[in-house]
């Protein structure tokens, strides 16, 4: 419990320092801070915002019947697909 | 079991060493010609070995290019010969003339060396005084035209603060604005070299001005010295870095003739010259390039040894990797590395 309480604390140093030596390297050029923000990567919303689009995607393709874009099985569309399991 | 054929599709081609400046920063220490540099029809031979060995792209080069005086013939054989061409030069000898033959060539752009965004730096960093409005006259000029215009800005200690002045000087006006970094060869100075902090913050620039600009309003891109997969800025290049190209897709030629994978190698990168030898042969000799073309991830060295990108990237480019450590495939001006070090 010891243990994790420190490697927590330690990872939130460690990110702090990254920030902190970005916004030194940023004064160089006069780069403000919210500059700074703006431009960086922000990783935990690139990876959310991508879960969200494939989620929607999936979501309108079961609701179409038809099949998330692009996607099909053996060569047909899912719409196909069921006509054909139906149809067996 | 299958070999690659790799092919030249972009060659760079130093028309003569001649220049009429004499920058701080020339990694070439252009000045005088040459010995023994290849006379028109020499070059004219080469442009047609090219266009048969499917090159794409001839950008011409110097010292300064428009010291040649058969210029225009050479740059007219290299489009007759269904190639692109681009044209980098310091601006200084440039006047209507030029522009005019310019005009018909149908460039694929003019890159002008900009090194600062006032007279000061400018004029000091190129030696010539009254350089930087010469230059500006220049670019306005060539925009007048219609030429596709460039600038490039090599960066030092000298004129790292000149940047966001420059952006200024480059807004809205239509033209490309590639920045790089000076690297101690020929007459650059090592005193002159960015730290690595200064590095970082000249990437943190480039990323936050595409960020604040359009493309229209300001095409800004890093040259290939750039950083590398660097996890916190994006943006900073134009295309996602894929190794030094030298030999690979990329060739060099220096005005006496000498081939090598790049011009901003070294003297011992040298494959061979074409006044002995066809550049087919040399370029398809099976030891030729070896430096890249057999690149392993056990040649990676330093920082970059097991790095998790080291298989693309092979360790950033090859002239700064030499020119600082003395060894290939360990290139420290790496954004991942200063990253994941925290070294700024």
């Amino acid at each position: 419990m010891i243990e994790k309480k420190q490697y927590k604390r330690k990872t939130v140093d460690n990110k702090k320092t990254e920030k902190s030596n970005i916004y030194k390297a940023g004064r160089i050029l006069d780069i403000n801070r919210r500059e700074i923000n703006a431009t960086i990567r922000k990783k935990k919303t690139m990876l959310l915002a991508g879960l969200l689009i494939m989620s929607l995607s999936f979501l309108a393709g079961f609701l179409s019947n038809s099949g998330p874009p692009g996607y099909h099985y053996g060569g047909v569309s899912m719409k196909d697909f069921l006509e054909i399991w139906r149809f067996y | 079991m299958f070999n690659r054929k790799y092919v030249p599709y972009s060659t760079l081609i130093e028309l003569t060493l001649k220049c009429n400046m004499r920058c701080v920063h020339c990694g070439s220490s252009a000045g005088y010609t040459r010995k023994d540099e290849l006379s028109t029809n020499e070059w004219m031979n080469v442009i047609r070995q090219l266009s048969n060995l499917k090159c794409k792209l001839v950008t011409l080069l110097g010292g300064e290019p428009f010291m040649r005086k058969d210029w225009d013939i050479i740059s007219r054989e290299i489009r007759d010969q269904g190639m692109d061409l681009t044209i980098i030069s310091n601006g200084l000898c440039i006047d209507d003339s030029i522009i005019k033959k310019l005009r018909y060539l149908g460039l694929y752009t003019i890159a002008i060396s900009l090194d600062g965004a006032s007279p000061a730096t400018h004029d000091y960093i190129r030696q010539v005084k009254g350089s930087f409005v010469k230059c500006k006259g220049v670019l306005k000029s060539l925009k007048e035209a219609d030429i596709p215009t460039s600038v490039v800005t090599t960066l030092n200690k000298t004129n790292l603060k000149d940047l966001p002045s420059l952006r200024e000087l480059l807004l809205n006006k239509g033209i490309a604005w590639q920045i790089q970094i000076g690297v101690p060869i020929g007459r650059f100075t090592k005193d002159q070299m960015l730290s690595e902090e200064e590095f970082y913050a000249a990437a943190l620039f480039i990323s936050s001005t595409r960020k604040q600009y359009t493309f229209k309003e300001l095409p800004i891109t890093g040259a290939h010295c750039f950083g590398y997969n660097s996890s916190l800025l994006p943006n900073i290049m134009l295309s996602p870095w894929r190794g030094c190209q030298a030999g690979i897709s990329g060739l060099g030629i220096q005005s006496d003739g000498m081939i090598k994978g790049c011009l901003s190698l070294t003297d011992e990168f040298i494959e061979g010259n074409i006044k002995k030898d066809k550049i087919e042969e040399i370029w398809n000799n099976a030891n030729a390039f070896s430096y890249n073309r057999k690149f392993t991830t056990k040649n990676l060295k330093n920082g970059c040894k097991d790095c998790k990108y080291g298989k693309n990237c092979k360790g950033g480019c090859l002239s700064v990797s030499t020119s600082l450590t003395n060894q290939a495939n360990s290139d420290p001006y790496c954004l991942y590395l200063i990253e994941k070090d925290m070294k700024i």
